[in-house]
């Protein structure tokens, strides 16, 4: 019973392929689709890069990444003020690449922790590069000026957005109640306020030409300042140049 | 005569000789009538859907890499056409993600003495296989039935070695305890 079976598989089998009805799909069809394949997992890979690096951007640009250092209102703020949208797209992008890259040998024989694993570690190096050829600042400096309108909707939502809570600037003037900033996009001056009760994890010695990430809520052009720090990175040159001479700033006591 | 290997006669057909695909056939239809009854307990269609299993893969046969092993190619066929049926009956869930892929594990040592258990086993396997879930089932049919390494089962379901090991163990424990409810 098995052998007549087994004799109408292969029977039936090879009448297909005589009549035509099976066909054998040519060799270009699967060298097409691996091609498809690979070209879809490399753009969702730079996809991945790009909003990686532009959330990084972003969070650097707006200050936002450096107030977790402002104890436990600082880490609250920085939940409440992390591009979501931006977070949301890079973990969809991270799972569509896992299903892209699971079909190879490499991926699917490891655990799914290695290959996610693998996919963050290639983010990180993609975004670390992406940050040293200042590829975002290029971008971010063409949509100040205006000469990129197809980039203007992504920085302007996130890396130019208005936080209450969180500004970031250069010091171009030290008084004695602290200190005045300017910050981007449209060189706004706020007036810094420092008491007793601002935390300065990283000391008070701040001078004109600083850039500063000011923690502490926005009334009008003043900013009593929960918490501040510098940055050692400068804003982007098209802020004022400040005063030559560079004064320092110390706490009243 | 040298026999010609799998491999060899699928270039063979690669190149145009459809009729050596004649010989595959010959040489595969028992193994996976076998893995296709005792993976689908209660499917008629066996037949009909090892017949597909063929179409099937003389239909991508350009697409199978010479250099590699056959076998394990057209198990993975076989295993997306009987999971597919599974999906189309709707007997039995079949997950999407199987979270034991997610962490590693240790690599369980695969079983030596296949031989002196295997009757034991396998007496148990055919009184109680229809009873287990289907993420255990195919890898003990793989295992037992077609005599497929831990490597191979890993390749023909895509899921990490380790993982394979996991199943295993632990389809044999539940193996044991309907088989202890039933009999004892």
């Amino acid at each position: 019973m098995n052998n007549l079976n087994h004799d109408l598989i292969k029977d039936k089998v090879l009448a297909k392929i005589e009549s035509g009805e099976a066909y054998m799909k040519p060799r270009w069809h699967f060298i097409l689709k691996t091609v498809l394949w690979l070209s879809g997992t490399v753009i969702v890979a730079l996809l991945l890069i790009f909003v990686a690096s532009l959330t990084l951007f972003s969070l650097r640009q707006t200050g936002v990444l450096f107030i977790p250092a402002f104890g436990f209102r600082g880490i609250g703020a920085f939940l409440l003020s992390l591009p979501w949208i931006l977070i949301v797209f890079a973990v969809v992008f991270i799972i569509v690449l896992e299903i892209l890259v699971k079909r190879y040998t490499f991926a699917y024989r490891r655990p799914l922790l290695y290959s996610i694993l693998g996919i963050l570690f290639f983010v990180i190096i993609g975004s670390i590069l992406i940050s040293i050829t200042h590829f975002h600042q290029g971008l971010y400096r063409s949509v100040r000026e205006g000469r990129s309108q197809l980039a203007k909707p992504l920085y302007r939502d996130f890396s130019l957005k208005e936080l209450r809570h969180v500004q970031r600037g250069e010091i171009i003037l030290i008084n004695d109640n602290g200190f005045r900033i300017v910050k981007p996009p449209d060189d706004d001056e706020f007036d810094v306020i420092i008491s007793s009760q601002t935390r300065l994890p990283f000391g008070m010695d701040f001078e004109v030409g600083d850039t500063v990430v000011v923690f502490g809520e926005k009334d009008d052009s003043t900013i009593e300042a929960i918490g501040v720090r510098k940055v050692g990175e400068d804003m982007p040159p098209r802020f004022h140049a400040g005063p030559g001479k560079r004064q320092r700033f110390y706490l009243p006591r | 005569m040298v026999e010609k290997t799998d491999e060899e006669i699928a270039q063979a057909v690669q190149n145009g000789n459809s009729e050596s695909f004649g010989l595959l056939v010959e040489r595969y239809e028992q193994k996976l009538l076998r893995y296709a009854k005792k993976f689908l307990f209660g499917y008629t269609d066996a037949e009909d859907l090892v017949q597909e299993v063929f179409i099937k893969s003389y239909i991508n046969i350009q697409s199978f890499n010479t250099n590699r092993r056959f076998s394990p190619w057209l198990y993975r066929i076989a295993h997306n056409e009987f999971i597919n049926a599974i999906k189309k009956k709707g007997k039995e869930p079949v997950p999407f993600w199987d979270p034991d892929t997610l962490f590693p594990h240790p690599v369980a040592a695969e079983i030596t003495d296949r031989e002196v258990i295997e009757k034991d086993l396998k007496k148990i396997l055919d009184s109680c296989l229809d009873k287990l879930e289907q993420k255990y089932r195919e890898p003990l049919v793989l295992f037992y039935f077609e005599e497929m390494d831990y490597q191979t089962i890993g390749d023909v379901l895509k899921i990490p070695v380790a993982t394979v090991g996991v199943r295993l163990h632990r389809a044999r424990l539940v193996l044991r305890k309907i088989y202890n409810q039933i009999y004892e």
